[in-house]
């Protein structure tokens, strides 16, 4: 637990205890003033300039927006280690109703719908009454990397960091639709959290998936990251696992799954998120992106994290570069790296495999003259997509994937 | 920045962490970012602070034409549900487009 989080137990004396200690050491129990940092970090695109802010239970993240609350993890943290540190991992809500004070003793998740026994379980239940799984998963926001699209297109304004990867702890969501039963005829699951709207007239964020994948052994409700409970801003008590699939399904606060035997039309899956009906998920700037479906697993990507664009490099000696590649879940197969601006192209050593869902490692040695230099890498995964050399676009700025490039002086 | 946690305290945190069942509280930090003065600043701060916070506006790409801040408007009145009358849609337009569109000081 971090110190600016508290934990309280209502209408017992200890509380009282707890709180009087908390004050006594400092009021370390207490929120921080949490006000902006004095550094300001330029995302490299226009009108990119985003604050370094503390929020609870969070390290020092780029912020986007306020409320609801979007942050961003700088783009270095991605060099320290294949596994991103909880108080490191983007925050993305889209309704300003957070629950902002959750009690793990009363909790509960309600499961329901076309289910023969609609269930009501605790955490406890969950922890103890299921067998636990875990899996090490990206996870993406639909719109990571939207700040660098061309022409520009309105919605979130991020770089390249609104994406993670966690151990994830939990309980398959099939287990839990098996034990109420799933009716004949069921054809989507929803999911719903305790986030709230504003308004009435705003739609309540809730996602659906087919009954299949729902099924499929792979989707989780995770009730740990990293070893630890979830911090509060990532989903806290429980939150959808969806490996290889963007962010929007993966539900925070889960705390309402419905069996329907009908498609669901509410507006986050029949309006929003959706991307061109196509292979490439791209439309032609200025018109309308014609039939679309809605967004689902990952496109293949892959970045250099040892050197920053505009950075440097020893000039005439051997020089590691280190970085990451994922995809919606086939693994990665192949890492490729160019010092000469994709003429030509080398393997990168692939670093530990962490599971088809993970981010996967790479290094490869480099050595360049002095000068100004541009680097390119580029994964392949096990079915052989990979990636673009030019950026592909659609009206919502989703899936951005091009191959990417870093221009380095060595010196 | 990471702060030190006093040696007490962390002691007293290990000890709480462990007991499962107590409430996670935080606190969210106060939004700091107003909205930029410009034509019909006041309608602009009634109606589009009701859900959001200035910098959902503020982040946007500097460039975006008077037909992109429109249908920006249009769809936080019909689709999110926003209490912006018919008259409204126009000024608040004009206010978007110039203060933060590609109207800027025309």
């Amino acid at each position: 637990m971090r110190d600016d989080a508290h934990r309280t137990r209502a209408n017992t004396p200890r509380r009282k205890f707890l709180t009087q200690a908390a004050l006594g050491i400092g009021g370390a129990f207490a929120a921080a003033p949490l006000a902006a940092l004095a550094e300001d970090v330029a995302l490299p695109f226009g009108n990119g300039t985003r604050p370094l802010v503390k929020y609870p239970q969070k390290r020092p993240l780029l912020l986007l927006t306020a409320r609801p609350p979007q942050l961003e993890t700088p783009f270095a943290v991605f060099d320290e280690n294949v596994i991103t540190p909880n108080d490191a991992f983007f925050v993305r809500y889209h309704l300003s109703g957070v629950p902002t004070s959750i009690d793990p003793a009363t909790f509960k998740l309600a499961v329901g719908g076309k289910v023969d026994k609609p269930l009501s379980l605790s955490l406890e239940q969950l922890k103890h009454d299921f067998d636990p799984v875990d899996v090490v998963a990206v996870n993406q926001c639909s719109g990571n990397s939207r700040g660098f699209s061309e022409p520009r297109v309105p919605g979130g304004q991020l770089a390249n960091g609104a994406m993670g990867n966690a151990r994830w702890k939990g309980v398959p969501l099939k287990a839990v639709l098996e034990k109420a039963g799933v009716q004949a005829g069921a054809k989507q699951v929803t999911f719903n959290g305790l986030d709230t709207p504003q308004l009435p007239t705003t739609p309540d964020f809730v996602k659906a998936l087919d009954i299949d994948q729902a099924l499929d052994g792979e989707v989780m409700i995770a009730y740990a990251m990293n070893g630890d409970d979830l911090p509060l801003l990532n989903g806290y008590p429980l939150r959808l696992v969806v490996p290889g699939h963007y962010g929007t399904y993966w539900v925070k606060h889960l705390s309402e799954i419905t069996v329907l035997d009908d498609t669901f039309g509410g507006f986050w899956m029949a309006t929003a998120y959706r991307i061109p009906a196509n292979a490439c998920a791209c439309s032609e700037p200025g018109k309308p992106p014609g039939k679309t479906v809605p967004i689902t697993r990952f496109d293949v990507r892959s970045f250099i994290t040892s050197v920053a664009d505009g950075g440097s490099v020893p000039a005439g000696r051997a020089f590691p570069v280190r970085g990451i590649a994922f995809d919606g879940g086939y693994g990665i197969r192949d890492v490729l790296f160019s010092s000469d601006d994709g003429k030509t192209w080398r393997a990168a050593e692939l670093g530990e495999d962490l599971g088809r869902y993970s981010f996967r490692s790479w290094r490869i040695d480099a050595e360049l003259a002095s000068g100004a230099h541009t680097l390119k890498v580029r994964a392949v995964n096990r079915i052989g997509q990979s990636q673009p050399d030019a950026p592909l676009f659609n009206t919502s700025g989703y899936m951005r994937n091009v191959v990417e490039t870093t221009h380095v002086t060595a010196a | 920045m990471y702060r030190p946690m006093p040696r007490l305290f962390a002691a007293l945190t290990l000890a709480v962490a462990s007991a499962a069942a107590y409430s996670l509280t935080i606190e969210l930090p106060k939004e700091t970012a107003q909205l930029q003065p410009g034509p019909h600043l006041d309608l602009a701060t009634a109606r589009c602070m009701i859900c959001h916070s200035a910098d959902y506006i503020a982040t946007q790409p500097p460039n975006l034409p008077r037909a992109t801040w429109a249908a920006e408007v249009a769809k936080m009145k019909k689709v999110y549900g926003a209490p912006i009358a018919d008259e409204d849609i126009e000024p608040l337009t004009e206010y978007l487009a110039k203060t933060y569109g590609d109207e800027r000081g025309k």
